[in-house]
C-alpha cells in the first residue's frame, strides 16, 4: 500500500529529505518545521514548549482522513533512546527549580499514544540494517539509509506489534507519585504476541483486533513480504495465531525461490508457492513451529479430490504438533464468537456464575482491574491529567471516525482508539472511562455488522456480560452507597446506545436483544430506586421474562395452561382418569383464550366453593389478559419492524 | 580530596524516616582516606549558603542535630547532593565550580531505591559506600545527558550530507542528468555562502571540531575561524557551555589531557590530531579531504565531468558510485599516510587533483571504513565506546 509521509524536522534537512523521498521512492511528502534547537536537544526546563509542538502536530494530523492516517508514516528526525525507555515518560514532571531537562521522548510518547495508527519513525543511534532490533519498523539509522523504511510493506502498527506503546505503558506504570504510591499501576500491559494472517484485509483487521482486545500485541499480516519478515525466523514466539488455511497473497513468490520445499504435487518451479500445505508452510516459515495456540480459519475442505488430500494431510500434521490447534469455520458470529470458537473462553469461577464462561485473556494482562484487586495503598486519585488529555483526544477521534465509518478497518480503527483511551484511564475518571467503553462497543458492533464474513445473527449475550464486568470495575470509583444504581445506570446507557447503533445498521434481532437487556436494566434500576418498589420484584421479573422473546411468551402461555388445568383438575374435575384431566384442560384453555367460562352455573365451584371459583377466574383472567396482551404486542412489534 | 555534603528534607516524612536513624552520624565529617573523600550528612534546615569575602561558604545552623563548628568554603571538589536546593537559604550564591546533584521524588524508582539504601545503612563505612554509589548514579545521569547532547548535536551536523550524497549517487546511477544538474546547482548555490554562514560539508566538519574541542582547536594554524552558531552542551542553564574535551577534563578531573582509547580514536576519526592541549587538522585525514573534495566538485564549473572521471577510474566494485569511490581513494591516502597535496593548496587545480587520485587507485587496500555513511556509523559507535570508557 502506498503511504503518505510526514516529515517533522528542521531546515535544510527537511527539504533535502522531502526531495530525496519524492524522487527516490515516489511518495507524497509533507512536512512540519520545528526549531532546530529541539533536534539538537537544547535544554528545556519547562514543558510548555513541548505542549505547543504537540498541539501543532495534532492540529495537522486531525485534518487527515482516518483511512489516510492508517497509511501514514511520520518521520521525526529526533534521536531517541530505544535501549533505555526511562526517557519515554509522558507523565514526566520536574519541579521548575530543579532545572532538569525534558528529553524529546516526552513529547514523542504523547504523539505515539495519541496516534497509535501511525507508523512513527525516529532516528535511532542503536540501529543498523544488519542489527535490526525490536523497533526496526520505527527506526532510522544514523546514516539515513531509508531502504528498509520504504520497502514495500503492509506493516499495520495499530495493534502495537513492535511493542512501542507497551514499552511506554511500562514506563508510566513504574512512575511514582510524590507520596510514593503507584498512580497508574492498573494500566494493562501486553507481554505476549499474536498474529492474524489472511490475504483479506478485513479478516486480518478483525482477527488482529480480537487478539489485541484480549491482551496480545498483534501482527495483522496480509502480504507474503510481511509474513516472511515476521515468521521467517524461528526466534519469535507467538501465543496465538489466526491463520487462513488457503493463503493467496498478491505478492506470493514463485516456487523457484524455495527449492527445498518442492514436492511431487508442485514441482514446477515457475508456479507460485502454495501455502495451503501446512507442512510446507511451517518449513518455509519456521516461527510457526513455536506457536502455542494455532487457529486455522477456513471455509472448510474443498470439493476437489486433491484439496481433500491436502485437508487430510493438514489434519494429520496438526495432530502431531506440540501446541494446541483449532479449526474455525467461517463465518462466525462476531468477536466473542471468534474467541470462543478458538477455544479461548474459560469458566468465570465466581459465585453464581461458576459455570458461566468468559473470554480468556493473555497471561499477565490484568483487565479490567477488579475491586478486590485494587492494591493496598492504591492511589485514590483519578487518572493523571496528561493521560486524561490523551484519552479525551482518542475518544473524540474515535467518535468522529464512527460517524464516517465506511469499511471494517475504519470501524476497527475507531474501536482501537476507544480501547486505548479506556486502558490509559485504567478505569479511573469514571465518566470519561464509561464514554470510552461505550464508543469501543459501538465501534465493535459496527465492524461486526459491516463484515460479510460474520454470521447474520451476532453474539450479543457475551457482549452484555463484558460490559457488566467493565462497568463494575469503573463503578468502583462511584460513591459506595450508590454503586449498584450507578453501575446499572451506566450499563443501561451503553446498551441503549448499542440498540441505536444496531437500528442504524438494520440489525433487527440484535437491536431487539439490546432493548430487552435495556428493559431488564431499567426494571432493576426502578426496583432499587425506592424501598417500596422491592415487593414488586416478582411481577417486574415476570414481565421482563415475558418480553425477552416470543419463545418466552409462548412457553409462559403453555405453562399457565398446564398450571390452570392442574388447578381445575384438583379443585373441580378430579385428578383420576383421563377424561377428568381432559375436561379440566379444555375448560381451562377455553377460559384462558376467550375469558368466558364454559361451566354450567351449578358446576362453577372450586373445592366446593363458589367464592374460590370466582377468585380462580379472576386470577386466571388477569394472567391470561396480561400474557396474551403482551404476546400480541410483542408480535405486532416484530411484524411492524420487519 | 572530594568533599560531599548530603542533605535531606526533614519535613518530608519519607526522607525523615530514612535519614533520622543515622542521627549519630549527622553533622560529623566522616573521612575515608582510601576513597579520598570526606562526607557530611545534614538536614537542609540546618545549612545555608552565604558570601564571605570573595568566596561563598556553607554555613551550619543550630537545630535538632549538632553540626560542625567551622563553615565550609564552596570550591572545586565540593559535591552537594540535596533535595530541592531552593529550600536552602542562599542557594543562588552557589559557585559554578561546585558540583550540584539533586534528587527528588519525581525520580521515581531511583528515589525509592536511594531511600531504601539509606535505611539499610548500619555503619560509617556503609554510609560512605552508599553515598559514593548515589553520587555516581546522579553524576552518571548528568554524564549521560551531556554525552547524549554532544552525540546528537554532532550527528545532526551530517544528516543532510548523508541525504545529499545518496541523492547525487542515485541520480548519477539512474542517469537522470537534468535532475542531477538541478540538485548540484542547488547545492553549489547554498555552499557558495561564506564559510561562517555556510552549511557546506566542510563547514559542518568545522562545527563538529568545535563541538569536540572548542577553542582548543588551533584555528589560526589551520586558517579557520571558530564557528559562532554552534550550541555546545551545558550541564545547567546557568553553567557555561562546554566542548566535549573540556567537559571530559572537568568530569575526570584530569590535569593532563586524556590520550588513550576511545577519546583518541574519536579525535582521529574526526580528522584532528592532538598535540598536548591543542588540536590541529590532520593532513591525511580522509573525512577532511573528502568534504573538501566534495565541495570543490560541486562548486566546479562542470561537476558532471568530475563524476564521469571518477567513474572511469573506478574498478568494478565502485562503478556507478563515484562519490563512494572518491571516499575510497582518500581513505587509501589516509591509510598510507599520503597527504593529498592538491586539496591543501590555496590555489586549487582540478588537473593536479585528478593526477593524484589516479595515482592512488594503484594502491593496496587496508581500508576500514568504506564510505561516508560508514564514517557516520563509526562516529556513532565511537560515542558509544566513549560513554562506556568514562
Amino acid at each position: 500500500m502506498s503511504r503518505t509521509v510526514l516529515l517533522i524536522s528542521y531546515e535544510p534537512l527537511v527539504h533535502r529529505l522531502k526531495e530525496h523521498i519524492e524522487r527516490q521512492y515516489q511518495k507524497t511528502v509533507d512536512y512540519l518545521l520545528l526549531p532546530r534547537s529541539f533536534f539538537d536537544e537544547a535544554p528545556r526546563y519547562k514543558i510548555d514548549e513541548y505542549v505547543r509542538y504537540y498541539e501543532e502536530i495534532c492540529r495537522y494530523l486531525e485534518g487527515v482522513s482516518p483511512t489516510s492516517l492508517r497509511n501514514f508514516m511520520v518521520i521525526v528526525t529526533s534521536w531517541v533512546n530505544f535501549q533505555n525507555f526511562e526517557d519515554w515518560n509522558p507523565l514526566l514532571h520536574y519541579e521548575e527549580n530543579r532545572e532538569r531537562h525534558y528529553p524529546p521522548e516526552v513529547l514523542l510518547s504523547w504523539l505515539v499514544l495519541t496516534y497509535p495508527e501511525i507508523r512513527w519513525i525516529f532516528l535511532n543511534h542503536a540501529f543498523s540494517r544488519h542489527k535490526g532490533g525490536r523497533f526496526k519498523l520505527h527506526s532510522l539509522p544514523p546514516d539515513m539509509d531509508l531502504t528498509d523504511i520504504f520497502q514495500p510493506t503492509s506493516c499495520i502498527p495499530l495493534f502495537d506489534p513492535c511493542g512501542l506503546r507497551n514499552a511506554i505503558r511500562e514506563n508510566i506504570v513504574s512512575r511514582l507519585q510524590h507520596d510514593g504510591r503507584a498512580a497508574t499501576a492498573e494500566i494493562p500491559r501486553r507481554k505476549l504476541f499474536a498474529a492474524a494472517i489472511d490475504e483479506e484485509v478485513n479478516y486480518a483487521y478483525m482477527n488482529a483486533y480480537t487478539a489485541y482486545r484480549f491482551g496480545y500485541r498483534a501482527w495483522a499480516i496480509n502480504t507474503w513480504q510481511m509474513l516472511h519478515s515476521v515468521f521467517g525466523h524461528p526466534g519469535k514466539k507467538f501465543a496465538v495465531v489466526f491463520e487462513d488455511l488457503y493463503l493467496n497473497f498478491p505478492d506470493k513468490p514463485h516456487q523457484s525461490s524455495f527449492p527445498e520445499t518442492q514436492t511431487e504435487d508442485n514441482d514446477a518451479t515457475d508456479q507460485e508457492i502454495r501455502l495451503s500445505n501446512l507442512t510446507r508452510r511451517d518449513t518455509l516459515l519456521p516461527a510457526f513451529q513455536n506457536v502455542q495456540h494455532r487457529v486455522l480459519v477456513t471455509v472448510g475442505p474443498r470439493a476437489r479430490e486433491q484439496e481433500g488430500d491436502i485437508w487430510n494431510n493438514n489434519m494429520t500434521y496438526l495432530k502431531s504438533l506440540k501446541g494446541k490447534s483449532r479449526i474455525l469455520f467461517k463465518p462466525f458470529a462476531g468477536i466473542f464468537d471468534l474467541w470462543k470458537g478458538a477455544g479461548l473462553f474459560e469458566r468465570e469461577r465466581k459465585g453464581w456464575h461458576f459455570f458461566r464462561k468468559k473470554p480468556r485473556q493473555a497471561d499477565d494482562f490484568d483487565w479490567p482491574p477488579s475491586r478486590s484487586d485494587r492494591r493496598e495503598g492504591s492511589d485514590p486519585h483519578s487518572a493523571p491529567g496528561k493521560l486524561l488529555i490523551i484519552a479525551q483526544r482518542l475518544i473524540k477521534r474515535a467518535v468522529k471516525i464512527l460517524h464516517e465509518t465506511e469499511t471494517v478497518p475504519d470501524a476497527i480503527h475507531a474501536a482501537v482508539l476507544a480501547l486505548e483511551a479506556k486502558e490509559l484511564l485504567a478505569s479511573r475518571t469514571p465518566t470519561t472511562a464509561m464514554e470510552a467503553l461505550a464508543v469501543q462497543h459501538q465501534a465493535e458492533i459496527s465492524a461486526e455488522s459491516m463484515f460479510y464474513g460474520i454470521e447474520y445473527n451476532l453474539n450479543v449475550k457475551d457482549r452484555f456480560r463484558d460490559i457488566a464486568r467493565e462497568v463494575a470495575s469503573i463503578g468502583y470509583w462511584f460513591r459506595p452507597a450508590s454503586y449498584k444504581k450507578s453501575t446499572i445506570n451506566a450499563r443501561l446507557t451503553i446498551v441503549e446506545s448499542l440498540a441505536n447503533r444496531f437500528r442504524e445498521l438494520n440489525q433487527f434481532e440484535e437491536e431487539h436483544y439490546c432493548l430487552a437487556e435495556a428493559r431488564r436494566l431499567r426494571f432493576d434500576f426502578w426496583l432499587r430506586q425506592k424501598w417500596y418498589h422491592r415487593p414488586a420484584w416478582p411481577f417486574v421479573k415476570y414481565t421482563d421474562f415475558l418480553l425477552r422473546s416470543l419463545w418466552n411468551l409462548f412457553a409462559a402461555v403453555v405453562l399457565w395452561l398446564i398450571v390452570f388445568a392442574g388447578v381445575y383438575c384438583w379443585g373441580k374435575h378430579g385428578i383420576a382418569g383421563f377424561d377428568n384431566i381432559y375436561n379440566a384442560f379444555t375448560e381451562s384453555t377455553a377460559f384462558f383464550f376467550t375469558l368466558e367460562q364454559v361451566s354450567e352455573p351449578g358446576e362453577a365451584l372450586l373445592f366446593g366453593s363458589k367464592n374460590y371459583w370466582n377468585l380462580l377466574l379472576a386470577v386466571q383472567g388477569l394472567v391470561s389478559f396480561s400474557t396474551l396482551g403482551l404476546f400480541l404486542t410483542h408480535f405486532y412489534m416484530i411484524i411492524s419492524r420487519k | 580530596m572530594r568533599t560531599i555534603v548530603w542533605t535531606y528534607q526533614a519535613s518530608q516524612s519519607r526522607e525523615h524516616d530514612s535519614f533520622a536513624p543515622l542521627g549519630h552520624l549527622h553533622g560529623k565529617w566522616i573521612e575515608d582516606p582510601q576513597e579520598k573523600l570526606r562526607l557530611l550528612v545534614a538536614p537542609q534546615q540546618q545549612i545555608e549558603f552565604a558570601a564571605k569575602g570573595e568566596s561563598v561558604w556553607l554555613r551550619f545552623k543550630k537545630g535538632d542535630w549538632p553540626m560542625p563548628a567551622d563553615d565550609l568554603e564552596l570550591k572545586h571538589g565540593v559535591i552537594l547532593l540535596h533535595h530541592d536546593k531552593s529550600m536552602i537559604r542562599g542557594y543562588e550564591l552557589i559557585p559554578q565550580a561546585v558540583n550540584v546533584l539533586d534528587y527528588s521524588s519525581s525520580d521515581a524508582s531511583r528515589y525509592r531505591e536511594m531511600l531504601q539504601d539509606v535505611k539499610d545503612i548500619r555503619s560509617r563505612e556503609s554510609l560512605v559506600q552508599i553515598a559514593g554509589k548515589w553520587i555516581g548514579v546522579y553524576a552518571e545521569a548528568g554524564k549521560h545527558y551531556m554525552l547524549r547532547q554532544v552525540r546528537h548535536t554532532a550527528l545532526n551536523l551530517f544528516l543532510t550530507l548523508c541525504i545529499d550524497i545518496r541523492s547525487i549517487q542515485n541520480l548519477w546511477h539512474k542517469r537522470e542528468s537534468s535532475r542531477l544538474k538541478k540538485l548540484l546547482d542547488q547545492l553549489a548555490q547554498s555552499w557558495q555562502v561564506p564559510l561562517s554562514f555556510s552549511r557546506s560539508p566542510y563547514a559542518q566538519l568545522i562545527r563538529f571540531w568545535y563541538v569536540l574541542a572548542g577553542q582548543k582547536v588551533h584555528w589560526e594554524k589551520i586558517g579557520l575561524t571558530p564557528p559562532a552558531d554552534v550550541f555546545l552542551p551545558r550541564e545547567k542553564w546557568y553553567k557555561p557551555e562546554k566542548d566535549l574535551y573540556s567537559w571530559l577534563l572537568a568530569y575526570r578531573g584530569h590535569a593532563m589531557p586524556p590520550e588513550e582509547g576511545a577519546w583518541e580514536q574519536l579525535v582521529d576519526l574526526s580528522g584532528l590530531v592532538q598535540v598536548g592541549e591543542k588540536f590541529t587538522k590532520k593532513k591525511t585525514s580522509c573525512i577532511a579531504n573528502f568534504v573538501g573534495a566534495l565541495e570543490l566538485l560541486v562548486k566546479s564549473p562542470d561537476p558532471h565531468i568530475w563524476l564521469r572521471d571518477l567513474d572511469a577510474l573506478a574498478g568494478r566494485k565502485h562503478k556507478g558510485t563515484p562519490l563512494t569511490f572518491l571516499w575510497y581513494l582518500l581513505a587509501l591516502a589516509e591509510t598510507n599516510q599520503i597527504p593529498v597535496a592538491a586539496l591543501q593548496k590555496k590555489k586549487f587545480s582540478y588537473d593536479h587533483l585528478h593526477q593524484e587520485l589516479a595515482r592512488l587507485t594503484g594502491m593496496n587496500s587496508g581500508i576500514v571504513i568504506d564510505d561516508f555513511w560508514g564514517w557516520v556509523n563509526a562516529l556513532n559507535a565511537m560515542f558509544d565506546e566513549l560513554h562506556q570508557a568514562i
